[in-house]
Parts: structure tokens; C-alpha cells; sequence
């Protein structure tokens, strides 16, 4: 392992040659508005999905790196962790709030009416209400990497710590803490349980919800990179997620986690298949696919490494744009919204 | 997946004699990076060179140099991230993307700096040597807040770590000393910056490093890198710079003497350490002492900026002798001696040979150009500022010509000399070419009658009354007026004085130049 020691003054004090800063795009589905936030001109575009030119611009974040939609109002915040700062864009209203957060803000959830915002570097859980004041802020676990809704609670995992934390929204009181394994790669929950995979192990590890325990990890990916919910569950399913597989060239679905009673039912039904998770055949995917988003039968891909953007389905893996940014796509009623060459593109899924 | 480690081979050159007459200290450390580049095979070990000679030639003002150096190692990186997909080995992507992040930092792009390691971490988040280079590359960047945090992320997975190194631990706990201590004013953080620094340099004299030291002793090993593999080269750079960090503290919180015993720790491991050097210069109370460190500081790196300047402090508050010796740093003290002096022609004639022998010194075209303003050769001055590649140098040299500007109009609006300088008159028709003057500025300009000798193109007489004249050189600079203007009289020869207010800058005959309203002339 190479180590790397700092000079006394090591910044090369020279113009960095200019690097496009790529958009980062959201669908407000409350609003049917599209949010485009552009770090090259430090400005947030509002269009809808018949326009070319926005509805309206306003001053935004220099280096957006996410948005998060409200889904139940006309709102969204964009994220700007380089410079600790929050855009709150009021799409009712036409109006953008800069407000400064604690270092690092990587993850944030509309939920109960309120904002809330993840600080990594800060270490900082925090409140924002509508007028732009932080009214709570708690402190969290070394490295908390994701934050997470379900219901009328929030949950965070530190990578550190390997911690979950419950908190009671709005109020932000610690409720319970789960430990699971430390480093995972990706956390998501649904109604009942959360999921994080470890792109070391290959590993996935499940945290009840209700009594806030940790499952034994098991196998389900070479190298899980990534995951979302994906198919509902039904009488006979009990619902499923995507992984992605980069190191296996693989979308792995997994049946969910499901309550002992539901489970109990579906294995009676099925018969011999019991109880637990079971791994369906994978999806082959072109190499490097390391994010995914279920969208309807399908998912949306995307490799990080050669920022191509897939569709993949069980007929195969399309190209959907090639040198796209990791955030400059969103589905929007069933269409694939794209910004490429600054421009809004439309692609049929 | 497997742990990220890369096992590289890093092949030093011979040790070489501490420095032999007209060499700076960071040739023996470029010389071995070369031959490092050009011998290996390993992409990491290359990579590793090519940082360190990014950072080598930074220190010695060669900012094109350094950026091409970190652009190849980018293009290693990439190489390397490309193979690492492609063979599903991801540990091998994420390492070479987190090293891409440190070349970008290193680059001054904090925004795919950044990006480069949000994506490592997706699949390295356990590796404490991965968050170390993170807080590296933050600290570079300027955002030590966030390069606290990710020092702080190492030091905490190295310690629950039993694999860890000690000598990984205290890189570690370095990087977080030196995150902490570029926060602005954190007393909080500088008492654990002072403590991780003071435990680091106990261990590295302690027992635990004694065959270690033995081994750099037989090898006759003293280069300090930046970026190192081996033990040993890890060791002398953690050691040099650790002492080095903890005597700038000590220095900047009132503690002399606990600085000097921590730089003269430097210093005989390395007798030529500039840093070291310049500070014992500052620190030391003897004069004659002073001089010497000056001298050896100079010496070790004639390029740096802020050695010059503390040089230069000194030679204005002390008044020490003209510089002697030989080499590149001699070479810088008589300029500085002779600019100081107000023989600018001889400062640039020394500076000279030390641009042909460094063409991509920054530091070395940034002195000539400061001469070349004060010399009046605004052309000259324009010429080598476009080549320096570094902005604060950039910036000191329009701070130096606006502060020309400035003082050229204070003494034109005295009127106490009313006859500007070719200098004064460069610099004004500079900014107004670059409409850098401030709306007062212009104003005071707009009202302003000044009077200089002029010479004229030559003019056309209509009978014996009037001469016409429409443009001419002003000192060194062209000019014309709005039209031709008649004078009342016959000017026999066209050097003339002439009484005009300046209208701004125009164009001649696709040359610049200065547009004049001119208001009388008599003979010169």
C-alpha cells in the first residue's frame, strides 16, 4: 500500500483546467416538474415534461450532487456536500433557499411535512423546516453514510459503527439502535425491514424493523454494489429487490425479507420452499454495472466507471445514453428524462 | 472481494551525496523519481513517482511540470480503473480511483476530487488507507473540515484494525494532525494536532523502530517523498514531517526554542531541508547566522516563494552584504540584492541563465516580470506573465502592477510631477487597455492635464502659421489623437511638450496604444 504524506504547502496553486460539471435531475411527481440543478452555472432549472426551455431558473448549489423529492408536496432539496449547503426549492412557490447544513450533507428525506439532512463529515442529523431554520440537530455515529424513511421513522446507518438508529420524526429523539455489520455498501428499507449488502463479504444482512435486530449476513452477489426494492409483494411473492453485481456482470433479485406469519402462509402455499430468501437467477448484465433502479418489469443501470446508462430487461441489456452523469437522469411518467449537452432528452423506456 | 493492498516495487537509486555544488536539495528526490518512472513496469509504483515528482517540481515553482506529472499519473489511474473492471477485480478499481481523486486535488479540481472518492468508497469504506488519502486530498483542497472527518475515519478503522502497522497508524494520525492544523484557529484542535504530532515523533525514536532506522542508516537512505511505499522511505518522510509540522506550531504559538530543537531535528537528518533552513533562518539570533541559513536555505530551493520573500524582508531590515557563492541560489540572491538595490538590469541579467537552465519556472519568470515592471518593458513584463502558470504568482504581479497604477495617479493628481515616467505612463495605458481601473480611478484620470515630452510623427505644415500632428510615441508608448490637430506655429524637429488629457486606450495602425486630447504644445 502506497502512503501518501502531505507537504508543508502542497496545493498546486495553478488554474485547474476547466472539468464539466455534470447536472444532477429529479421528476417531482406532486408537481409533474422536472429539477434540473446545474453546478457548471450554479443554477437551478425548473421545466415540465413538454418544455424545452424552463418555467423558471433560479440561483442553486455550485457542485449539486443529489436531490431529494418530497412526495407528498410540490418541494425538493438539492444537495450540495462539497459546499454544505441545502437548495430548498419551493415548485408552488417558484422560490430557491440556500441554507448552510453541517459538513457534508449526503442524504436527505422529505417526511411528516419536514426535511431532513444527513451530514456525514458533520456527523449530524438535522431538521429543516420550510422558512430555511434548522430547528433539531443531533449528533450521530462515526461515518453515517445512509438515511432512510419508513413510516414516522428515520433511520440511519453509520458505516463505522455499523449502527442503525431509529428516530422519531419530527422530533429527532434516538428511539432504538440495531447493530448490524460495519461497511456496507447500500441501505434501503420498506415497511418492515432493512437491507445492506457488503461489497467485501458479498453479503446481505436484514434488520427487523419491529424489534430492531440483525439477521446472520448471507450470501447473495460476488461484489453487491447496490440495492432497491423492487417488485411489491403479492399472495404468492413475497416481493423482491435488485442487486447489483458488478463483479459477477449480474442484477441478482432476491425475494424480501417477509413476518412470520406471512412467510409461515407462503411456505405452506409453496410448499417445499420454506421459510427465508431465496435468490432468483440473475440478470446478466454488461460489465460494471454497480447502480440500479427497478422501474415497472425493468431496471434502470448504470456503470459508474463508464458512465453508460442501461435498461435491462429479461430480453437483455439497451444502451440508453452513453457519458451520462450518475445523477443526470430521472424517470418521469414513464419516460427516461436525460440531460445531455444542456439540454432535456426523452427516451422511451 | 479481496483487501485492498498493492504491492509495489519501489527501486531507489544509490544514495547520493548530500548536495554537490549548484544542485537543489529535490534533484536527488526527482533524479530517483525519474529513474523510478522509467524502470518500473508496476502502474502503482509509476503513479507513485509521478505524484512525487508533481509535488517536487510544485515546490520549486515549476507549476507546468508538476501539472503534466499529475495529468500522466491521471492517465495511469485510468488505465488502472478501466483494468480493474474489466477483470471484476473492484478493490483495484477503487484504490486507482481514490488515487485519481489525490491527482485531482493536486490539480485544484475539488469537485471530481471529490467525486473520485465518493465513488471509492462505495466499495472501500473499510480501508483506512483510503480515507487517509480522502483527508489527504481535502486537506489539498482546501475543505480541511471534511479532511478532519476522513482522518479521523482512519485513525479510528487503523486502531480496531489488528493488521495496522504502527508506523500506518502514525501516517494516519499525521494526516489528521496536519487536517486539524489547517482549520483556521482552532486552539481545540491544535492541542490534539500538538499531541498526535508529539506521540508520533516519541514512537518513531522509540524501540519499535530501531531496525528500521538501522536499515535506512546501512542503506544511506535520506530522500522524503510524498507518496512512499517502502517502510523506509515512509519512515524518513513521516519523521521529516512530522518534526516539521510540530516546529511551525510551535513557532506560530510563541515557542521558539522548542521550534528551533524540532527544525535542528530536521536538519541533522537532512542537512539541506529548505523548510528547515528558512525557519532557522527566521528563528536564530545571531546575525551571522542568519545570513548562513538565508544562504543554505536558498541554496536548498532557490524557488521558493515564501523563502524569497522572508530573503527579501531581511535584506530591507538588515542590510547583510551582497550575496556570494555560486548556483541557482546565489543566482536569486544577487537579484534580490541587486533589486533592492535599484540595479534592475543586473538582477534581470542574473535571473536570466536561470530561466534558460529551469524554462518552466514559474517562480524564476515571476521575478523577471516584477523586474521588467519596474524597468518600464511592460512588453517585456506581459510577454513572461503569460507563461507563469501559477494564479498567485499571477496574482502578486497584478497586485504589484496596480499598486503602479494607483501610485502613478496619486502622483499625477498631486501634480507635484506632472511628467510621468515611461513607467507610470506604461502602466496606466496597461490598465486602461484592460479596463482595470476602478470608476474613481477614471474619474480622477478623465480630469487630469498632464504634461510630458512627446515625439511627434511628423507633422504638416500649412504655410507659415500651423503644424498638424494626429499621433506619436509618448516615452515608449504609441498614441494618437481623436483627429489630426493643427498648432498654432512652426515646430522645427517634432519633440515637443505637449499638455493633454488621456481619453483611453485605442488602436494605431493594428497596433494598441494610448488615444490623447490634446491641449497645447511648446517647444521641449
Amino acid at each position: 500500500m502506497i502512503r501518501v504524506m502531505l507537504l508543508l504547502v502542497a496545493v498546486l496553486n495553478t488554474a485547474p483546467a476547466a472539468i464539466a460539471e455534470d447536472a444532477v435531475i429529479a421528476y417531482s411527481p406532486p408537481s409533474g416538474l422536472l429539477i434540473v440543478a446545474r453546478g457548471d452555472a450554479a443554477r437551478i432549472d425548473v421545466f415540465n415534461l413538454q418544455s424545452k426551455a424552463p418555467l423558471w431558473s433560479a440561483d442553486g448549489p455550485a457542485s449539486p450532487r443529489d436531490i431529494a423529492i418530497d412526495t407528498a408536496d410540490p418541494r425538493a432539496a438539492v444537495l450540495d456536500p462539497l459546499r454544505n449547503e441545502v437548495a430548498l426549492v419551493s415548485l408552488g412557490r417558484r422560490s430557491v433557499r440556500i441554507v448552510r447544513v453541517a459538513e457534508t450533507p449526503i442524504a436527505a428525506r422529505f417526511a411528516g411535512g419536514s426535511l431532513f439532512v444527513l451530514s456525514r463529515d458533520g456527523r449530524r442529523l438535522q431538521k429543516i423546516d420550510e422558512d430555511g431554520s434548522i430547528t433539531v440537530s443531533v449528533g450521530t455515529s462515526p461515518d453515517p453514510a445512509f438515511l432512510e424513511v419508513s413510516g414516522n421513522r428515520l433511520y440511519v446507518y453509520s458505516r463505522a459503527s455499523g449502527s442503525v438508529v431509529e428516530y422519531e420524526i419530527p422530533t429527532l429523539r434516538q428511539l432504538r439502535t440495531a447493530t448490524a455489520d460495519r461497511f456496507a455498501s447500500a441501505f434501503v428499507v420498506d415497511d418492515r425491514t432493512g437491507y445492506l449488502v457488503y461489497p467485501r463479504s458479498g453479503r446481505m444482512q436484514t434488520i427487523s424493523l419491529a424489534g430492531m435486530n440483525s439477521d446472520e449476513p448471507m450470501s447473495v452477489a460476488a461484489v453487491p454494489t447496490d440495492l432497491a426494492p423492487a417488485m411489491p409483494g403479492g399472495v404468492l411473492t413475497p416481493g423482491t429487490l435488485v442487486i447489483a453485481d458488478p463483479a459477477s456482470k449480474r442484477l441478482w433479485h432476491i425475494e424480501r425479507a417477509e413476518s412470520a406469519v406471512s412467510a409461515f402462509s407462503r411456505g405452506f402455499l409453496r410448499g417445499f420452499l420454506g421459510l427465508g430468501i431465496a435468490r432468483a437467477p440473475g440478470r446478466e448484465s454488461p460489465p460494471g454495472i454497480d447502480r440500479v433502479w427497478p422501474v415497472g418489469s425493468s431496471e434502470i443501470a448504470y456503470d459508474s466507471a463508464s458512465r453508460t446508462l442501461y435498461r435491462i430487461s429479461r430480453d437483455g441489456a439497451v444502451v440508453l445514453a452513453a457519458d451520462a452523469g450518475p445523477r443526470s437522469f430521472a424517470v418521469a411518467a414513464g419516460r427516461l428524462v436525460l440531460w445531455k449537452n444542456g439540454q432535456v432528452l426523452f427516451v422511451g423506456l | 472481494m479481496k483487501r485492498v493492498a498493492i504491492a509495489i516495487l519501489v527501486v531507489f537509486a544509490a544514495s547520493l551525496p548530500v548536495r554537490s555544488d549548484g544542485r537543489i536539495a529535490s534533484d536527488f528526490e526527482i533524479a530517483s523519481m525519474q529513474s523510478q518512472l522509467s524502470r518500473s513496469r508496476n502502474p502503482m509504483a509509476r503513479v507513485a513517482a509521478l505524484l512525487n515528482l508533481g509535488d517536487l517540481r510544485h515546490t520549486r515553482g515549476e507549476g507546468a511540470l508538476s501539472r503534466e506529472s499529475y495529468g500522466r499519473a491521471i492517465e495511469i489511474l485510468d488505465a488502472q480503473r478501466a483494468e480493474g473492471r474489466r477483470r471484476q477485480d473492484l478493490a483495484k478499481y477503487a484504490v486507482a480511483t481514490a488515487w485519481r481523486g489525490l491527482a485531482e486535488a493536486k490539480l485544484g479540481r475539488e469537485s471530481a476530487a471529490f467525486d473520485a472518492f465518493e465513488e471509492a468508497l462505495r466499495y472501500v469504506s473499510d480501508s483506512p488507507g483510503i480515507w487517509n488519502l480522502y483527508a489527504s486530498a481535502m486537506t489539498v483542497a482546501g475543505r480541511p473540515e471534511k479532511a478532519v472527518a476522513s482522518a479521523r475515519n482512519a485513525v479510528m478503522i487503523a486502531n480496531a484494525d489488528a493488521g495496522a502497522t504502527p508506523l500506518d497508524r502514525h501516517v494516519y494520525e499525521y494526516t489528521l494532525a496536519s487536517a486539524l492544523l489547517a482549520m483556521e484557529r482552532d486552539r481545540v484542535g491544535e492541542q490534539e494536532a500538538e499531541t498526535l504530532l508529539s506521540g508520533i515523533i516519541e514512537s518513531l525514536a522509540g524501540r519499535t523502530f530501531e531496525t528500521l532506522r538501522r536499515r535506512i542508516v546501512r542503506n544511506e537512505e535520506f530522500e522524503i517523498l510524498s507518496s512512499t511505499e517502502q517502510d523506509a522511505s515512509a519512515y524518513l518522510a513521516l519523521f521529516n514531517r512530522s518534526r516539521l509540522r510540530l516546529a511551525r506550531l510551535y513557532e506560530q504559538s510563541g515557542r521558539p526554542a522548542a521550534a528551533r530543537e524540532q527544525y535542528r531535528a530536521v536538519l541533522a537528518a537532512r542537512s539541506d531541508d529548505a523548510q528547515a533552513l528558512g525557519a532557522m533562518a527566521r528563528l536564530t539570533r545571531e546575525a551571522a547566522d542568519r545570513e548562513r541559513y538565508f544562504e543554505e536555505s536558498l541554496d536548498a530551493n532557490p524557488f521558493s516563494r515564501d523563502l524569497i520573500r522572508e530573503y527579501e524582508a531581511y535584506i530591507a531590515g538588515e542590510h547583510p552584504r551582497s550575496a556570494s557563492g555560486s548556483g541557482p541560489g546565489a543566482a536569486v540572491r544577487n537579484a534580490l540584492h541587486a533589486q533592492r538595490a535599484g540595479r534592475f538590469r543586473e538582477a534581470s541579467e542574473s535571473l536570466q541563465p536561470l530561466l534558460a537552465r529551469f524554462p518552466e519556472n514559474d517562480v524564476v519568470r515571476f521575478l523577471l516580470a516584477r523586474n521588467a515592471v519596474a524597468l518600464g518593458d511592460m512588453k517585456e513584463a506581459d510577454r513572461l506573465e503569460t507563461r507563469i502558470r501559477s494564479r498567485a504568482l499571477r496574482g502578486e504581479l497584478a497586485a504589484i502592477r496596480s499598486s503602479l497604477v494607483t501610485e502613478s495617479i496619486d502622483i499625477l493628481e498631486r501634480g507635484s510631477d506632472r511628467d510621468p515616467s515611461d513607467q507610470q505612463v506604461r502602466a496606466l495605458f496597461l490598465a486602461l487597455q484592460r479596463g482595470s481601473l476602478s470608476a474613481a480611478q477614471v474619474a480622477v484620470l478623465d480630469s487630469l492635464v498632464i504634461s510630458a515630452v512627446v515625439v511627434f510623427a511628423e507633422g504638416r505644415f500649412s504655410g507659415e502659421e500651423t503644424t498638424s500632428f494626429d499621433r506619436g510615441m509618448l516615452h515608449s508608448v504609441p498614441f494618437r489623437f481623436p483627429a489630426p490637430a493643427a498648432f498654432r506655429g512652426r515646430f522645427e524637429g517634432s519633440r515637443v511638450r505637449l499638455e493633454f488629457r488621456i481619453l483611453g486606450a485605442t488602436e494605431i495602425e493594428g497596433a494598441a496604444g494610448l488615444l490623447l486630447e490634446p491641449l497645447r504644445i511648446t517647444p521641449s
